[in-house]
Parts: C-alpha cells; structure tokens; sequence
C-alpha cells in the first residue's frame, strides 16, 4: 500500500501525525539540551564561586602572612590584624572549599593538603616567629626566621597547591563550558535542524499532498470543464486509490453517459427518431426528457409532415386563389375608376338637379303665391259675376214684367179692335224688345252663372292647386335638400370608391405579392417537406418524398372558383338596397 | 239669338203680309201647353197675369180646384190639362195665368187657367184655319175650333165657350 493509494485524509493524518512527532521529539530534545545547559550554567558558576573562593582564601594566607610580616617588621599588635583575620578567612573559605568540592576526591585531597600547609605553616612559622616577636629579645631572632625563609617554604608549597587546585579547577570548568557549548550546539542543532527538517518536510509533503490533490482536481476540473464546454471524447479514468480517483472514475462513467445520451441526441439530430433513449433511472431527466423529446418529435415530425402537405398544397391552391383575386382585384380596380367616374358625372348631374330644384323651389313658390293671388281673384270674378247675376235676374225680371206688360198691351190692343191697331204694333215691338231683353239676359245669365260654375271651379282648382304647388314647393325643397345632401353623399361615395379604388389596387398588388408569397410558401412548404423527411419517425412510417405528394400546380387561370363576375362595361353595379354606415348618416325622404 | 230674332221678325212680317191680302182675320193669342201649342180669340182674353198664390177649395171638383185674386175679384183657376183631358205637370218658370172672359148664366164672370207659356199675338187668317178631323175620339172635338198652320207647326184653335164653359154637375 503505497502513499498514492491512501485516502486524502488519512494522507492529511499521517502528515500531520509525522509533523507532531517531529514537533515533540524537537521539543524534548530541545528541552534536554536546555536543562544541559542550565547544569552547565550550574557547574560554572559553582566553580566559578570556587576559583573565587580559591583567590579569597590564598588571599586570607597571603594576609596572614602579610600581617605577621608587619607585626614583624613593626612589632605593632596591630599589624597582626589581618594575620588574625586571614585566619578566620581562611577557616571560611576552606570550609566553603570542602562542601563546594565534596564530590571531587582530589580536589578534597588537595583542599586537605592545602589547610594542612596553612596550618603548618601557621603553626611552625607564623606562630613561632609571632611568639619570638612578643619577646623583645627574641624580636631579631624572628626577623631572621622570616628572612631565612622558613614560612617561604610552606608558602610556595601553598601556592603550588593552589595553583594546581586553581588549575583543576579551571580544568573542570573548562570541561563544563564544552559541555555547555555541546549542549548549546545540540539544542540549536535540534531546533535549527529540527526546524529545517520539519518545514522541508512540511513543504514536500504539503507539495505533494496539494499536487496530489490540485492535480486530481484539476484533471476534474478540466473534465468538468471539457464537459461543460460539451466535450464528451474524454477518457476520465483513473487508478488513483483516493477520493479524487473514486470523482475521476464517476466522471468517467458521467461522460459515458453522457456519450451514451449525447450518441442518442445525435442519433436523434441524424433523423433517427425510431429508438427511445435507453433510461439509467426513474431520475433519469435527460433520457426521460429525450424519450419525451422523441415523442413530441414523433409527433411534431408526423405532424409537421401532414401539415406541410397541407401547407403545399393550400398555397398551391391559394396561389391560384391570390391570381384570381389579383386579377379580380384589377377588374374591380378597373370598375371602381369607372364607377367613379360615373359618381363625378352623378355629382355634377345632382349638382345640377340640385340648381333645377332650388329654381323650381323659387317657380313652385312663385305659382303657388301667383296661384293664390289668382284664387283670390277668381273669387272677386265669382262674386262680381255672382252680382252680375242677380243685377240680370233684375233686368231679366223687368224684361219678363215687360213681356207680361207687351202681351197684355197687345191683348187690349187687339179687343180696342182697329183703333188699337198701332198700339198693337208698339206692344208687339216692346214685347219684341222684351223678349230680345230677356234672351240677351237669359243667356248672360246663362253665361255669368257658366262662368261663376267655371269660376268656382277654377277658384276650387286654384285653391287646391296652391296646396298642390305649395306641397309641391315644399317636396322640391325637400328635393333641394335631398339632392343637396345627395350631392353630398355622392362625394363621399365618390371618395368613398377613390379610396375603395385604392384600397383594391393595394388589394391587387397585395393578390399579387399573395400570389408570390404562395407561390415561394409553396416552395418553402416543398422544402419543409423534403426537410422533415430527413427525419424517420419509425422504419415503417418514413414520410414520403415530397414531389410525391405534392399536386400538381394548378394554372393561375383554372381558379375560376365562386368568382363574381365582374362586369367590363360600364360603371359598377351598386347595391342599393341594403343600408350601410354611411347611408344612415342621410335621411331617407320617401314620398 | 239671331236667328229666333230673324224668325220672329220673319213671322210679324208674314202676319204684315198677311193682313192687307185678307179681310176676315181674327187676333189669336198664341200659349203652350205641354209642348203643344194652342191659339185662343184674344177678345176672350182679359188679362195675363203672372202665376198666383191659389187657394185650393177644399173637396172641389178636379177640374177647378183652386181660386186666386185678381185685383180684388174672387177667380176659380180651371185645370185645362184636366179639361184637355192632359197628364198633370208641374208650374214652369214660362207659366202665366190668362184671365179668360165668360159668360156664364148669361152673366160676364172671369176664369183663369194656367198655361206653361204664352208666345204671341197674332192676327190670323180665318180661312186658313182647318177643321179638325173627326177621327179622334181622344181629343173632345166640341173644344177646338180648328188648326191653324204657324211656322210649320200647328196650332189648335181652342173654342173658348166650349172649353171654358164648365160642365155643370
């Protein structure tokens, strides 16, 4: 089991296990190498008290024998001071010497040599010589003891030893001062080495690990990212023992299915949409929205291909359709110019029956104003006639009285017998008279009440003449008005028929681009059809080619479908009977 | 009327011609009665009056069942249609009264009968009247006289004292 084999953390465990270890065996070693150090640091200063102690005691020997060689040289008690004093010193520092040096044999050895000389020297010099002072006459005696050199003997043999002890001990604190060294050099050398040794360590296993792993996952990355861009020819297997190798190979069976599924969708893209998309899992939503996609393709595709039959062969017919009405659209176009210019002629005529009107308003008024005029005379006729006839009937009368009067004359003429003779003749011309009278009145009563009754029925009919010419006055003011509003109206139709002559040229060129569009819609809907071919809904189902299936274009002149005919003479024919917006702005006059 | 004026003139003018040709001539007075012309002497002639208010007499004879007033003097009017045996007709605005002169009991009395028009006083020839033919029984001969030719239509010549003489009941 190699380290490329183990789990990321357990590599993250080991690691970090290892750079523990290091951290506390440092730690100890650096620990011990301090304690060394601090028992060095110890043992020096303790020898360093010795050597001390070595210089304060030979330097008590020293004072003693200085103070006796000024007690005498002087022969003062005084100068003994020191001489008593190094004695006391030299007690102390010996015994400090004897406890310090307890575990050095030969230095106690040496310590005991050296307090036996001192005390040799003090007991069989210093003493002496003291003593032989004390006594005057011995005073010389001492002096020359001193200058023979008697203590000079112990005195070097003294400083020998102290120096061989000085020397030991100078020795040993040499010895601790390598030890020291050592150990100062150990601890660095632990903690410097150790330090060294634990970040390489830490920098080469942290680069490995974050090379491990970055690489890993840069090679997932770049995986996710082929994948994203929809790269899918990737080989994503790995042998790697950890997590990322377990990612990798997922991956790796991802894009296998994704081939598997992108396979399907070429599968798909080739027209092939017989297969369904093999399903991973019920969580499948790509297999189960491809499979949906097939279906819906199946069916679109299926769809699609009747649709655009359908498609070709509607614009193949409403090509024809577009023709027809193109062409119906220009003869319309052709009979709205015409119907406009018969409205324009219209126009003017109405305007002109609109100017006969307003004069025959102006006649009518006229006449029914002369026609009552002429009423009112023909009463003054009647009535004057009507006194004609009574004056007549008076005359009549008279002519009848006087008729009477001439018959009777004549009757008394005639039984006067011949004196009456001339009178008869007289009353035969009166009677004569009377009756040309009356005759002449007769028929100018006659013909006065002929013309009362003419009269009266020319007064009759002029009386109903005038509500007659005044009704007739008033229908051609209403006619005025109507023919006004007529010419109106026929300008608005007149504009009206521009516009529709408009609209229907627009409607003409709009057929014709129809017919274009149908005719290219007809193409589209051939090449849709040639299109969706390229797609097998199912090996048995496979849509036909599309020349097949497409009929025969039919000639834009065969699309003589439920076409009005349109007429190509004269004008257009205008329904007038039905009423539209326009008509219910005018009012209707029915007479 | 001119040409009535002509014919009248022509008429008074034969009337002219007629008198100085011949002695015996007699005045007639010309009237209508339903459409037929009748002549009667003008001496029995009194009066031509305009048609009067009449009095019907109650329960009277058919004949003369009505009286007038002439200026004062109670007249029966005889009903010549009935006399002449002729259909009822209804008064014309022509209509005149004659007061006919009779003699009745031997004693003058007046009589007025109504006539549809009176057209003239004429003189006429006596000889130129012509009997009337017994053939008849219609007409009661003992009324006329005779028929006289005028203008080309004929007038019956009434006698007076037959016709206005009533029959007495």
């Amino acid at each position: 089991m190699s380290f490329g084999t183990l789990s990321i953390g357990r590599k993250f465990g080991l690691t970090f296990t290892s750079l523990v270890l290091i951290s506390v065996i440092m730690s100890a070693v650096s620990f011990l190498s301090l304690n060394e150090i601090k028992n060095q640091d110890e043992w020096t200063t303790k020898t360093y008290e010795i050597l001390e102690a070595t210089d304060e005691m030979l330097a008590s020997v020293v004072n003693q024998e200085t103070g006796m060689r000024g007690f005498l040289i002087s022969g003062e008690d005084e100068f003994l001071e020191p001489f008593i004093e190094g004695q006391a010193a030299f007690q102390e520092h010996m015994e400090f010497l004897m406890t310090a040096t307890i575990d050095d044999l030969p230095q106690q050895e040496l310590l005991r040599r050296l307090s036996a000389t001192e005390e040799k020297w003090r007991t069989t010099v210093a003493d002496v010589q003291i003593g032989l002072m004390r006594s005057f006459a011995t005073r010389e005696q001492a002096r020359e003891s001193e200058s023979s050199g008697a203590g000079k003997k112990y005195m070097d043999s003294f400083r020998a030893l102290t120096g061989e002890f000085y020397e030991e001990e100078a020795n040993l604190l040499a010895i601790h001062s390598v030890a020291k060294d050592n150990a100062k050099g150990l601890a660095n050398l632990v903690i410097f080495g150790g330090s060294s040794a634990l970040v390489l360590f830490a920098i080469v296993v942290g680069w490995l690990l974050t090379r491990s792993i970055s690489q890993g996952l840069t090679q997932a990355v770049t995986i996710v990212r082929e994948v994203a861009r929809g790269n899918l020819e990737l080989n994503a297997k790995s042998d790697r023992g950890d997590e990322i190798g377990t990612l990798l190979n997922a991956m790796d069976t991802m894009v296998n299915d994704l081939q598997d599924m992108s396979a399907a969708a070429e599968q798909i893209a080739d027209g092939d949409l017989s297969n369904d998309v093999r399903e991973r899992s019920v969580d499948d939503r790509l297999a189960l929205a491809l499979n949906a996609m097939l279906v819906k393709l199946r069916d679109v595709i299926t769809n699609a291909t009747n649709s655009a039959n359908n498609v070709a062969e509607a614009a193949d017919s409403m090509s024809g359709t577009s023709e027809a009405l193109s062409s119906g659209a220009s003869s319309q176009a052709a009979a709205a110019e015409e119907a406009s210019a018969s409205i324009e002629e219209m126009t003017a005529n109405i305007s002109q029956t609109a100017d006969n009107a307003g004069q025959t308003e102006k006649i009518a008024t006229k006449s029914a104003a002369d026609a009552k005029a002429s009423g009112d005379a023909v009463e003054k006729a009647v009535t004057a006639m009507k006194t004609i006839a009574d004056k007549i009937n008076i005359i009549q009368e008279i002519a009848r009285q006087t008729d009477l009067l001439a018959l009777n004359a004549a009757v008394e003429a005639a039984r006067a017998g011949a004196h009456g003779k001339g009178f008869a003749v007289v009353a035969s011309e009166v009677r004569k008279l009377a009756e040309r009278s009356q005759t002449a009145a007769a028929e100018i009563s006659q013909l006065s009440g002929e013309t009362v009754d003419a009269s009266s029925e020319a007064g009759r009919m002029l009386e109903s003449l005038v509500p007659n010419i005044q009704h007739t006055a008033d229908l051609v003011q209403e006619i005025s008005a109507a023919t006004r509003e007529q010419n109106v109206g026929a300008e608005q139709i007149n504009q009206a028929i521009r516009e529709l002559d408009r609209v229907i040229q627009r409607n003409a060129s709009a057929a014709q681009q129809s017919a274009t569009t149908s005719h290219e819609l007809a193409g589209q809907a051939t090449e849709l059809q040639e299109v969706i071919s390229y797609f097998r809904v199912a090996d048995s189902d496979r849509p036909a080619p599309a020349h097949a299936r497409r009929p025969a274009p039919r000639a834009p002149a065969a699309a003589s479908a439920p076409r009005k005919p349109v007429k190509v003479g004269k004008g257009v024919e205008l329904d007038m009977t039905s009423e539209d917006e326009l008509d219910k702005e005018f009012e209707r006059y029915a007479s | 009327m001119p040409q009535s004026t002509q014919t009248v003139a022509s008429a008074g003018a034969k009337v002219h011609q007629l008198t100085p040709a011949k002695s015996e001539t007699e005045t007639l007075l010309i009237f209508k009665l339903s459409e037929q012309t009748f002549g009667i002497e003008v001496e029995r002639v009194s009066e031509i009056m305009d048609p009067q208010n009449t009095a019907r007499v109650p329960n009277a004879d058919p004949l003369a069942p009505t009286l007038i007033n002439v200026r004062g003097s109670i007249v029966p009017v005889l009903d010549l249609r009935n006399r002449l045996g002729m259909k009822p007709a209804p008064q014309k605005h022509t209509s005149r009264m004659l007061v006919i002169d009779i003699t009745l009991n031997d004693e003058p009395c007046k009589l007025a009968v109504m006539v549809d028009e009176v057209e003239d006083v004429i003189e006429a020839v006596t000889e130129d009247l012509v009997s009337v033919p017994e053939l008849g029984i219609r007409w009661p001969a003992d009324c006329f006289r005779g028929v006289s030719k005028r203008q080309d239509k004929l007038v019956i010549l009434l006698e007076a004292s037959n016709v206005f003489a009533l029959p007495t009941h």
